[in-house]
């Protein structure tokens, strides 16, 4: 059974308000568009490379956790309160301020999704600030994790360089040195655009074809670097379909794409047929006739396979809500990307208007990776590159901090970029993070350095011990932390140094250090690592 | 003792915290004892109390340009511009027609002192291509990652909890970093922070499986933090380089107990321009590992440490277009330490063997990781690998140790 699944979510919006939605019937995936070959409908049950993985058998299996509500993509009631709201910008900004949580509760979830998909432009200075820092792509980047005025695209640029993991260590010759930038900028005008576009510029990236050998892949004798990682890494997941002579093949399938060093420009691709092999290749002999595949048509070949859809749906929902996401769920979010001809924002919306999104297991659930930790920490805290050391030295140190807590852009540990979650929780970047996290930017509209005094009680009364409670609450409450008593006299013994320095914290000399790291140790309060 | 005025109750009831604090670590290792402890506690267990360091090789090592069967015509015809020649391998006494590539002189000498055994053409039934895959079947010590307990721990930690189950007993250095800055950094002068961060840890339980999962680490960061750090501090290497050798060595000095270290070098993924990476990536693991070897015999360790090298999977026989080597199957695991028998040990690679578009593989890896753990650890491996649906040769076809 074939329907429109659009209609499906709006029909189920009303159903939803009046509590309880009638689960769906999973949708059977359209027919292949534009398919090259003769692609056969789902994947077969006795095929041992794509039944029996962890999804498809946990799938049945829910109860308790991850069921209910945590598996449903129909959209969310709208109005939010305001834990949700603040949620959902951590989610899909990195952090918030309380100003930017009221906005959203005000507006309620279906505009503020509307506003965070609508591309603002950058402020100029942002845009000069970034540019300053030239074929510097980590610190040209941070200034927009940091500032820009979308950070859902920031978000996805994010989501799809932890996929397509690329390195800016290849372009090691000078006549390279713009290329990370030029990829970065590839990424994240991508990000939230037409998934097979993205493909075929991704293949034709030169740091990419760089760092998987994309360019240096004579036809006589192919390098399946670039085929390999195409599907087990950015397409179909490991040991998903594809099998070793499909990766030969496709290798095959991947010649002809050369890098051009012409005279002072930059390095560009060009396909040149005669370095590319033109015989029959057979991949997905069970889907597909052999045939001349190039470069194009085997990303059109691979997008008609429905494990390809599936596979960003997955890691999409994973991305944003949880990963245990059903396979109807899977199947569901899949429907929608094909339907919508590969486009990333409606599957991005739908998965940020789901009532999974809002379910008790999406909460508390991931953990930050470094950046985003600093970033959603600078986010939530109002914190500006406003002085010359935040542009400059301490920017400078403030990266190669998060490059020591495991995560230096554009600098993956490998091809698979950077393993999530419990993963970040190697004893020494935990240790680099909390150095990070002490690299401290301006704040508030008044950029008042060393500390967000825009949140803190007036430092006159900052010696008396109710005062320093304060102190405590104004981060916490930024954070949206509740304290128990024991932690709220923890904190306190953090600020006055075990009540041995009360008196220093009306000294400006020792203020800041003091109450500095009684925030650096809330930030590495469980709820603000994870979220 | 007494307390004379009110603004002490802040205090009492930290020193009340910190008491309880005390207690729950002295029932985890009481400071003076632990070294007696964790030494005796193997032998205890029925272990020889020797070291084991594992080092991985990250990303596919080409054996082939490690050890290469320089005289060989099918070896040289594959490559036509990878293969080593005469002048740049080190030959073997034992076996003239093999050489360790220029690059390894000091595996060379260890070779020729009778310290170094190689085990060729080793792998696990059905190969997978995936560095992803394939790392963890060697991490986990599975051929079948899915389904069953022991597919999410690693075998060196399934080992620890079988026979030596205590918290020092397998480090990993990327997980420890550098031991001599291990620890919660305060900057303060009271060390406030540093204090409160393992408090908080044990104060809370967490929500979600992810929060409690971060207030363990914390609090073994907190427990284990200061002892390592305070034990390697003083530590001097006999050398300048500061990787992961340098690090497992300032470990292994401390005197924690620890049975396994783990370490991974990384970047052998060599697709492309294959000789100026290796060139690179061999004289830094030979240097390294000499200065590990240094490390150990200064400290008076090296006779009882064993270092085994392994990675996920050898390279393609026949060099592709780049010039490199694509993913291949069977490769070579390596053994150093005075405790090994010295030599070539599986199958010498045959120009049959060469002919294949990949080495086929004569020995399961979990043969050679399980006469390591019986011949050199004392303990029984059968736990360790035999699980549930998961077969293997565990025959080698010689003696690893002397």
């Amino acid at each position: 059974m074939v329907r429109l699944f659009g209609s499906l979510v709006v029909s189920c919006v009303c159903v939803c308000l009046l509590g309880g939605c009638p689960s769906a019937d999973v949708p059977t995936l359209v027919p292949e568009p534009g398919g090259t070959g003769d692609p056969i409908a789902g994947g077969s049950v006795d095929d041992p490379n794509v039944a029996d993985t962890d999804d498809g058998v946990v799938a049945d299996d829910f109860s308790g956790e991850f069921s209910g509500d945590a598996q449903k993509i129909t959209v969310y009631r709208n109005k939010l309160t305001h834990e949700e709201a603040y949620h959902l910008l951590r989610r899909t900004s990195f952090g918030a301020t309380e100003k930017q949580v009221q906005d959203a509760v005000a507006r309620g979830l279906a505009k503020t999704i509307d506003l965070l998909l609508t591309e603002q432009p950058e402020k100029d200075w942002v845009n000069e600030l970034a540019a300053s820092y030239e074929d510097d792509v980590t610190k040209r980047w941070m200034v927009y994790l940091l500032e820009s005025r979308n950070p859902l695209y920031e978000r996805m640029a994010m989501f799809w360089h932890d996929r397509f993991a690329t390195s800016k260590r290849v372009a090691s010759g000078w006549r390279e040195r713009s290329l990370p930038v030029q990829h970065y900028e590839m990424i994240r005008a991508n990000a939230l655009g037409n998934y097979r576009d993205f493909l075929v510029e991704l293949t034709l990236d030169p740091l990419m074809l760089l760092w998987l050998n994309g360019s240096d892949s004579p036809k006589e004798n192919p390098n399946e670097n670039y085929a390999r990682e195409f599907w087990e890494l950015f397409t179909l997941g490991r040991d998903v379909l594809y099998t070793e002579n499909d990766i030969r093949e496709g290798a095959l399938a991947f010649t002809g794409i050369i890098l051009l060093y012409e005279s002072d420009e930059d390095p560009r691709p060009v396909f040149d047929i005669y370095h590319h092999d033109t015989s029959a290749k057979t991949i997905f002999p069970d889907r597909a006739d052999p045939a001349d595949y190039d470069f194009e048509s085997v990303i059109d070949l691979t997008l008609a396979q429905p494990e390809a859809a599936e596979y960003v749906a997955r890691n999409l929902f994973s991305f944003f809500v949880h990963d245990h996401p059903s396979q109807e769920v899977v199947d569901e979010l899949a429907y929608v990307f094909v339907a919508n001809g590969y486009e990333i924002e409606p599957l991005v919306r739908t998965i940020l208007t789901s009532q999974a999104l809002f379910s008790s297991e999406a909460r508390g659930n991931q953990i930050t990776s470094p950046v985003e930790h600093y970033v959603g920490v600078a986010r939530t805290l109002d914190m500006h590159m406003a002085s010359e050391d935040s542009r400059g030295w301490y920017f400078h140190r403030l990266l190669e901090e998060l490059g020591d807590a495991g995560q230096e852009l554009l600098n993956p540990p490998s091809v698979a970029g950077w393993d999530e979650d419990v993963a970040w929780l190697e004893d020494q970047w935990l240790m680099q993070r909390i150095e990070a996290l002490g690299y401290t930017m301006e704040y508030g509209s008044e950029r008042t350095e060393d500390l967000p005094y825009h949140l803190l009680p007036p430092t006159s009364g900052w010696d008396r011990r109710e005062v320093r409670k304060e102190i405590v609450y104004a981060i916490a409450d930024a954070f949206h932390l509740e304290l128990s008593e024991e932690e709220e006299d923890i904190y306190i013994e953090v600020l006055d140094q075990n009540g041995h320095l009360a008196f220093h914290l009306l000294n400006s000399d020792y203020q800041p250090r003091h109450v500095q790291e009684m925030i650096r140790l809330m930030l590495m309060d469980e709820r603000v690592i994870t979220r | 003792m007494s307390y004379d005025c009110n603004e002490n109750r802040a205090l009492s009831r930290r020193a009340f915290l910190q008491r309880g604090v005390g207690s729950v670590a002295a029932l985890g290792f009481a400071d003076p004892l632990l070294h007696l402890v964790a030494s005796t506690y193997a032998q205890s267990a029925g272990g020889t109390g020797n070291l084991l360091v594992l080092c991985q090789l990250a990303g596919g090592l080409d054996v082939l340009s490690f050890l290469a069967p320089y005289q060989n015509s099918v070896y040289r015809s594959r490559r036509p511009n990878l293969a080593l020649t005469e002048d740049e391998v080190l030959t073997l006494s034992d076996h003239p027609d093999m050489g360790i590539n220029t690059l390894f002189p000091f595996f060379h000498s260890l070779y020729e002192q009778g310290e170094l055994a190689v085990v060729q053409q080793v792998a696990y039934p059905d190969g997978n291509g995936s560095h992803f895959e394939s790392q963890e079947i060697y991490e986990y010590g599975v051929r079948s990652l899915s389904g069953g307990a022991g597919r999410t721990v690693k075998w060196y930690e399934r080992l620890r909890k079988q026979y030596f189950d205590e918290p020092y007993g397998v480090l990993d250095v990327k997980t420890i970093g550098d031991p001599r800055r291990y620890g919660y950094p305060d900057r303060t002068h009271w060390q406030a922070a540093q204090e409160a961060f393992g408090r908080l840890a044990r104060l809370k339980r967490g929500e979600t499986a992810a929060q409690r999962a971060v207030l363990d680490r914390y609090d073994k960061i907190d427990r284990t933090g200061a002892r390592i750090r305070e034990r390697t501090e003083a530590f001097e290497s006999t050398g300048e380089a500061n990787g992961a050798f340098f690090r497992a060595a300032a470990l292994a000095s401390a005197g924690l107990g620890t049975q396994i270290i783990k370490l991974l070098y990384g970047g052998y993924d060599t697709h492309a321009a294959q000789r100026s990476a290796n060139e690179r990536l061999f004289s830094t693991l030979d240097s390294h590992f000499e200065q590990f070897v240094n490390d150990m015999k200064a400290l008076g360790m090296w006779e009882r440490t064993c270092v085994v090298f392994y990675s996920e999977f050898g390279r393609r026989n026949a060099e592709n277009g780049s010039p490199g080597t694509d993913h291949g199957y069977g490769g070579h695991m390596i053994l150093a330490g005075p405790g090994v028998n010295g030599g070539l040990h599986g199958q010498t690679v045959s120009s049959a063997d060469l002919r294949e578009d990949n080495l086929p593989y004569y020995v399961d890896f979990r043969a050679v990781f399980s006469h390591t753990i019986q011949d050199w650890l004392g303990f029984n491996p059968k736990p360790i690998f035999n699980l549930d649906g998961e077969t293997f040769d565990a025959n080698v076809g010689s003696s690893l140790f002397a």
